[in-house]
């Protein structure tokens, strides 16, 4: 069911807005320009001619500080996000600006680290997505503090304190943040489907198509990681991912937690055609598997985004496929500027891109 | 009044040395509003550096005071500023002193803590043993369990569904004992050899252990009787604390309202000093300050700089276009309530007029020809008075300017309730000075729309004199607002008015209207034309055609629309003469014999309550829209720069 009416007019100028800003998206010769440059400094220069040449501060020099650029991009993202919020109301709005807080809760998360290992306020600044003002968090008490403990209880107000209280006496225990990160994440992911509950029809399927996947793949991705990586029990396992997503089930997650082949859970849950894994079935063990499955599932999602970013543009679909494609886009610009830095060569960078630089097709 | 403060603007040139004292006294005086760092072009710093390093280390500093304040349930005291700051030095002093008082209340805190969680865990363990008491079952034996692993603690109950789910490969038994806050109280039993299974999906479901203390030993009844024992020490131990931290409250209380005010001082002249401009050993401070203002600006920082500073004026003339002059209104301050509903649509821009006073005039006005009843009016009035005056206690900050307006407002309807004849409704009291709006609609109409013409051509006036105080005599000419404009809508209120009154029309009036309406046509080119610009028209020749036209056509509307919403005044006189006659009429419906019953009493009082409240509130806002939308319209942009001076909190203000 799609939006019509005066729901469809209420969308028709963010439409219109997306269609814009869908132009300054990278196109294939941009792509080109920045795979082919011969090193780091070539690559900034061809990225400073394209729409993301605004990451790079004012008067930087030629070579610019990593995570600050990093940083910069994916608060481009964020930005995107929030201009796209300004375009429309009610329970749409609210679900962008949920969707908002992941770059807050990354935010969150680099505090933490950024405590946890003694960095000083300055320090921690250049690992923090410039948020602009919509954040409620008093980000410079927080960089302030000097104990993970005292964090957990500046967060107080936030709702996030019960499950970092709740996972506070483990981190004493281990010392280590893992806890407290997946009690946020877990927290966090939560927010997500209940945003979407008080879309309307239309706008609710194509959340669900784009969002709900997401955090399908994340759990996925999540309970591989517990079992491959840390080699966490099933009993841990259950307890550190989402409950139940569009797609996946306490049933699933037992499934994977007591040793289902990657394929078999990826065929089980969106069948054999839907996604590549023929790189995935290669790979020689599962360690080796999990970031090839990352790739595929990312790519997925993408297609979803890029679909419905041009699809009937009277609803949600377009501007929540338009945030996706470019935050992707963010990340896959993140991964090739590193791995130029690498001396990685173009083909060995597009491999490791999700976006249509990775997959040949342009973006209309 | 009518405009806003005449601005200059200064550049002060100051050595490094004299850089703090100097800031620190104009953040005294509190009347130089700091141009943009882009003004300050080559001088300008971006407010990186030592400076906002140090204007971070203040902030921070304030932060920390103002949490061990609410820790210690102290309120801060108004805002006041040291006689002294040391930008240097108070920086360590008060980081010391912070220090001390943190590392003394913090230890406390956790006393405090510690003791709040003994007494959650004895509370938990009075629930363990109070569901275990009729087992008769030694706790020591509870310990030695040889073929059950028995765990007791506490887990969200968000999470007691997830923690099930997750012990699908062993059995099992959770028993939840007593629900608190988001957490559950839980005894979670399974064999010996699936201990470790059991442990770790209780910890990933974040367990927090209840461990039962070792000298507790004896039955579950047993135990019950020395815990309270136990909780009456832990008790004692915490009320003790809590009267330590309230000693450390009123020992500090002095101290951490001093550091407050000196850390926020510093924190306010360094925050400034990182946005003066900067070149080798000279800043730059550039900023607007008023004019009759300048000299004593001048004087105290000669004196801060011990007259080693250059200070140029640059008079209101030199500005140029793209600098944005801050606006300072300075009305009295029985206007100040009107002055906020004319900020609230906006700040009227440097060069603009300033619409208070004529705010002041009209709104007023408007809700006693709306709103007009003797009785009602001098209600509103004494609600008003008592407000203005601060005779009750007031809600918010600022209330005292609503007060103002609503006595405005009461004491305009009480004169139209006299003009009108009428006293709660009641219109056979005594005898208009007027007329009586049920009985002379027509009139009441017809003089709204004089009103509103009046009104109107006060707001063409305005614009007119708004572009020539801003230079642009073209726009003064040929805007729909400005001479032609105003013309037009004369033109074409005497070719209306003269056959209606029964007056022949002369045959220039057609001219001169025809000749206006061209004039507005080609107002774009004829601007250009005049002012030099060229091309004349932008765009196609056929595209200005249409739009022309259509803003003609838009203006011609505006005319007719904006007038006749004027008719709204005498409108709403009528329905607040019907709606009294309402309340009378079900007044009397409850009489008895012709004579006021309690009924009837009661109908009165609570109809002339919501004819006051209700109407009176309807009213506000149709006066609120005819101001916003048919008066401000004309003239007023409101695109205005707020005058933000660099000042401390108790600085002396502009």
């Amino acid at each position: 069911m799609v939006a019509t009416g005066i729901e469809a007019v209420a969308y028709a100028g963010a439409s219109a807005r997306v269609a814009g800003l869908k132009a300054q998206l990278l196109s294939s010769a941009d792509w080109d320009a920045l795979l082919s440059a011969d090193s780091q400094p070539r690559m900034f220069d061809a990225l400073r001619s394209t729409a993301y040449a605004r990451a790079f501060r004012a008067g930087e020099s030629s070579e610019p500080n990593l995570e600050s650029l990093e940083r910069h991009l994916l608060g481009l993202a964020a930005d995107n996000v929030v201009h796209a919020m300004s375009q429309v109301r009610g329970a749409a709005r609210n679900l962008l600006l949920t969707w908002w807080a992941h770059f807050e809760l990354e935010n969150l998360k680099a505090v933490f680290r950024g405590i946890e290992q003694g960095l000083s306020p300055a320090q921690m600044r250049d690992y923090l997505i410039p948020l602009g003002n919509l954040s409620r968090i008093d980000w410079e008490a927080l960089l302030h503090e000097r104990s993970v403990t005292a964090l957990v209880e500046r967060m107080a107000g936030t709702h996030y304190i019960n499950p970092l209280r709740n996972a506070l006496h483990l981190y004493a225990r281990y010392g280590t943040l893992f806890p407290l990160e997946v009690a946020m994440d877990v927290r966090y992911y939560r927010d997500i489907p209940a945003a979407i509950k008080h879309l309307g029809a239309g706008d609710r399927s194509i959340a669900i198509r784009l969002l709900g996947t997401r955090l399908d793949i994340l759990n996925i991705l999540w309970a591989f990681r517990y079992r491959i990586y840390y080699q966490l029990s099933a009993e841990e396992i259950i307890n550190f991912t989402i409950w139940h997503t569009v797609h996946t089930d306490v049933t699933l997650i037992q499934t994977i937690a007591t040793g289902a082949p990657i394929i078999d859970v990826v065929e089980q849950i969106w069948g054999r055609d839907a996604i590549d894994l023929d790189a995935v079935a290669q790979a020689r063990d599962e360690a080796a598997q999990l970031p090839l499955l990352e790739l595929a599932l990312h790519r997925y999602w993408h297609s979803l985004a890029r679909r419905a970013m041009t699809g009937y543009p009277f609803g949600l679909g377009p501007i929540l496929g338009y945030l996706i494609v470019q935050e992707i886009e963010v990340h896959d610009l993140v991964t090739a500027v590193e791995a130029k830095g690498l001396g990685w060569g173009r083909q060995r960078i597009a491999q490791r891109l999700i976006g249509s630089a990775a997959s040949g097709r342009q973006v209309e | 009044m009518f405009t806003p403060a005449k601005m200059s603007e200064v550049d002060i040139f100051v050595y490094d040395e004299q850089v703090e004292a100097v800031a620190l006294a104009i953040a005294r005086f509190g009347a130089l509003h700091l141009a943009e760092d882009k003004a300050l072009g080559q001088w300008a710093t971006g407010g990186e550096g030592e400076w906002s390093g140090r204007a971070s280390q203040y902030a921070n500093q304030e932060r920390r005071i103002l949490d061990l304040m609410r820790q210690l349930e102290i309120e801060p005291e108004p805002e006041s500023s040291p006689a002294t700051i040391d930008l240097r030095g108070d920086l360590t002093r008060i980081e010391a002193q912070l220090n001390a008082i943190e590392e003394r209340v913090g230890a406390l805190r956790e006393k405090e803590a510690n003791l709040r969680r003994a007494l959650d865990r004895w509370t938990l363990i009075r629930h363990s043993m109070d569901r275990l008491a009729p087992l008769w079952i030694r706790l020591s034996e509870l310990r030695q369990l040889e073929h059950l692993h028995l765990v007791a603690g506490t887990i969200p109950t968000e999470n007691m569904a997830r923690l099930e789910a997750s012990l699908f490969r062993i059995p099992y038994s959770l028993i939840p004992v007593h629900r608190y806050g988001d957490r559950t109280l839980i005894f979670a039993f399974c064999a010996q050899e699936h201990a470790p299974i059991l442990d770790r999906a209780l910890e990933s479901a974040f367990l927090e252990p209840l461990a039962l203390p070792e000298e507790f030993s004896g039955t579950a009844q047993e135990t019950l009787e020395e815990l309270v024992v136990e909780e009456e020490r832990d008790r004692g131990k915490l009320d003790s604390v809590r009267a330590e931290l309230r000693a450390v409250a009123r020992e500090s209380q002095a101290m951490l309202n001093e550091m407050l005010a000196c850390a926020r001082a510093n924190r306010i002249v360094a925050e400034a000093i990182s946005h003066f401009g900067h070149r080798e050993h000279v800043y730059l401070i550039a900023g607007w300050t008023p004019t009759d203002r300048v000299a004593e600006l001048r004087a105290i920082v000669e004196a801060a700089s011990q007259g080693r500073a250059t200070f140029e004026e640059n008079p209101p003339e030199s500005f140029g276009e793209q600098r944005r002059v801050p606006t300072l209104l300075r009305n009295p301050k029985v206007l100040k309530g009107v002055e906020g509903l004319v900020t609230t649509y906006g700040l009227p821009g440097y060069k603009e007029i300033d619409p208070t006073p004529l705010v002041a005039v009209t709104f007023v006005a408007m809700f006693g020809i709306m709103f007009g009843d003797l009785g009602h009016g001098l209600v509103l009035a004494l609600a008003g008075a008592l407000i203005a005056f601060r005779l009750v206690p007031l809600p918010m900050k600022g209330a005292e300017g609503i007060g103002a307006i609503l006595l405005g407002c009461g004491l305009s309807s009480s004169l139209f309730g006299v003009l009108y004849g009428s006293v709660f409704g009641l219109e056979d009291v005594f005898k208009g000075l007027w007329l009586q709006p049920m009985n002379n609609i027509l009139t009441l109409l017809l003089s709204a729309i004089v009103f509103g013409v009046v009104v109107l051509n006060i707001g063409y006036a305005c614009r007119i004199v708004t572009a020539i105080r801003a230079g642009t005599f073209s726009s003064a000419i040929f805007d729909k607002n400005g001479i032609t404009g105003l013309a037009l809508y004369w033109t074409v209120g005497a070719l209306v008015l003269l056959p209606v009154l029964g007056h022949k029309t002369p045959g220039i009036l057609y001219v001169l209207a025809l000749l206006l309406v061209v004039a507005l046509y080609l107002a774009e080119p004829l601007t250009n034309l005049i002012t030099g610009q060229r091309p004349l028209i932008h765009g196609s020749r056929l595209e200005f055609a249409v739009q022309a036209f259509f803003e003609l056509f838009e203006t011609a509307i505006g005319y007719v629309s904006n007038t006749l919403s004027y008719v709204r005044l005498g409108a709403f006189a009528v329905a607040h003469a019907g709606l009294s006659s309402v309340v009378l009429i079900l007044a009397k419906m409850f009489s008895s014999n012709g004579h006021l019953s309690a009924a009837s009493i009661i109908v009165l009082v609570f109809g002339n309550i919501v004819v006051i409240g209700f109407e009176g509130l309807i009213v506000g806002i149709q006066t609120l829209r005819l101001e916003y939308y048919e008066l401000f319209g004309k003239f007023f942009t409101g695109e205005g720069v707020p005058f933000k001076p660099l000042a401390l909190p108790d600085a002396q203000r502009a």
